[in-house]
């Protein structure tokens, strides 16, 4: 069986029919119905999409600058850059974006890094942000801030708050960063923070950041 | 001024000009759309599948997108969120042999693993599975993941940022038992001044498959009459994982909440979930008791206040 969008080759599947029932309850529910973007027969069905959302609404995310430039970096003088991440997701689920670096930045030649920052007190991880202020602390990190709609995690409600991304290279999980129910437009700012002591060689740091917008399941 | 010398002079600065204006952005940015969002395949070995996905180039210039499956795990959060495993882009997918059989198509049936987007393009890609008849029965959860390859090359400190959006596949193959799970949590607050009521439920499903189950809660008061409904939202609760159920409404991902603002007395919730429409169905109650405490104790200081300036006119009067 087979048209322009499906081709369904299958063995034999038994489905169920009728509605669960117990002494006390029934349940309804909607096997069988062909609904919007449903295929189905005795043995396969696909579902796409959530068939109790009838628009075909797509998921969407933007960012507005992939290109974060420091510029040339000097001991003591923070340096933060900002862009903008902006999801639509029609999922009565809701959606998150996972983030995380391949590693630390550090100089192609050398190797040598930026460690990511632990904030002013020490204690600031891919997972927990803490307050950073002080110049003499060093190190990149990152922050969230709400544009549109309240996605950013809690943590982030106090202005000088940061984390560090989960570095993929120390085999961190990737962290959320954002995330949400049905929504469209929502947006956040991401401030991207540097700061360099003295004793760090000159050179060019680059490392690679990963967003990845995923529906709930 | 010779004419001439004015004339290339005025083409001189045309030229500036023109490329001023038409000089390149050094700006790079994304924006992907896709749909499905997700895709639910149950499925009955030997078999091929073969499901469209769409994605549209929103932005204003190429997009290079790579194109790569990633299985995927639910987050221990209970509320949907997914979980990958980057520090080894080949350990999860060579556990399962199915993803042998696994591979995204262009219109023309070709394996691809990338694409190439104009500005404003809709493109339709395939996902082709083929079940063989030694895979009988399982679930497995993986998305299909469009990444950005988009680079650009800077001879200062910087951060490449590369954006990527996921569409989820849910396949499940073979026949279906009964499938087997818990309520591991239904509770509420035990004492509320008003409402609305935050219920929290958590399901648990110990089958090898994924489900999806529905149900409601039903709230009664002491007369034993039901003075509220919720429904459930039929989520998705993956192969020997939980999963909080929220209601269809409120947009919540962990709770269900009757929207209820004033309540009073004792109420018993229960809630009843079907695991599958075959059934079984489970069920699990709570308590909860209600009372404007606020209300109360305002009228309390009011009562107070009222005793008081009646007593001292009661006491002038007596002077009298």
């Amino acid at each position: 069986m087979s048209n322009d969008n499906y081709l369904l080759k299958m063995g034999s599947l038994d489905t169920a029919s009728g509605k669960p029932s117990n002494d006390s309850y029934t349940v309804g529910n909607t096997l069988g119905q062909i609904g919007i973007n449903t295929k189905s027969n005795e043995s396969t069905r696909i579902k796409a999409g959530f068939w109790f959302v009838k628009s075909k609404v797509p998921f969407s995310f933007s960012i507005s600058q992939t290109a974060i430039d420091f510029g040339t970096l000097s001991a003591t003088n923070p340096v933060t850059r900002t862009n903008n991440l902006t999801i639509t997701s029609s999922s009565s689920y809701g959606y998150n974006i996972l983030a995380y670096e391949d590693h630390p930045l550090s100089n192609v030649g050398s190797g040598i890094t930026i460690p990511d920052t632990t904030c002013d007190s020490g204690q600031c991880t891919e997972i927990l942000s803490s307050s950073w202020m002080n110049t003499l602390t060093y190190g990149f990190g990152f922050r969230c801030d709400n544009i549109i709609g309240t996605d950013c995690p809690s943590d982030f409600a106090l202005h000088d708050f940061y984390r560090q991304f989960a570095d993929n290279k120390s085999q961190e999980k990737p962290q959320t960063i954002m995330s949400g129910s049905t929504t469209k437009n929502n947006q956040v700012t991401i401030t991207y923070k540097i700061n360099i002591s003295g004793s760090q060689a000159p050179g060019v740091y680059s490392n690679h950041i990963y967003y990845i917008a995923a529906p709930k399941y | 001024m010779p004419k001439d010398f004015k004339n290339i002079s005025i083409y001189i600065l045309l030229v500036l000009a023109l490329l001023f204006m038409t000089a390149k952005s050094d700006a790079n940015s994304f924006s992907l759309s896709i749909f499905p969002p997700i895709t639910q395949i149950d499925v009955a070995a030997p078999a091929t599948i073969k499901t469209p996905i769409w994605i549209y180039n929103k932005n204003d210039q190429i997009e290079n997108v790579s194109i790569y499956i990633k299985p995927f795990t639910s987050s221990s959060l209970g509320n949907g969120e997914v979980n990958y495993d980057f520090s080894n882009s080949q350990a999860n997918r060579s556990d399962n042999p199915l993803y042998q059989h696994i591979e995204i198509q262009d219109d023309k049936n070709n394996k691809i693993d990338h694409i190439s987007l104009n500005p404003g393009q809709n493109q339709k890609i395939n996902l082709l599975i083929n079940v063989p008849s030694s895979i009988t029965n399982g679930d497995i959860y993986f998305s299909i993941i469009f990444q950005d390859k988009n680079s650009s090359n800077k001879d200062t400190s910087h951060a490449e940022v590369s954006g990527a959006i996921a569409s989820h596949v849910i396949l499940s193959i073979g026949k279906r038992s009964d499938p087997q799970g818990d309520i591991t949590e239904f509770s509420s607050p035990p004492f509320l001044s008003h409402g609305p009521v935050h219920f929290k439920i958590k399901v648990e499903n110990n089958s090898t498959f994924y489900i999806q189950p529905k149900g409601f809660i039903t709230i009664k008061n002491i007369y034993n009459q039901t003075v509220g409904k919720v429904s459930l939202l039929p989520v998705n609760v993956l192969a020997k994982s939980s999963r909080y159920i929220p209601d269809d409404i409120s947009n919540s991902d962990k709770e269900a909440i009757w929207p209820e603002k004033f309540i009073i007395g004792t109420y018993k919730a229960t809630v009843a979930i079907a695991l599958s429409e075959k059934g079984p169905i489970i069920e699990k109650t709570v308590t909860f008791f209600a009372f404007p405490f606020e209300i109360l104790i305002l009228m309390l200081i009011l009562s107070l206040f009222v005793l008081i300036i009646a007593k001292r006119i009661n006491k002038r009067l007596n002077r009298i």
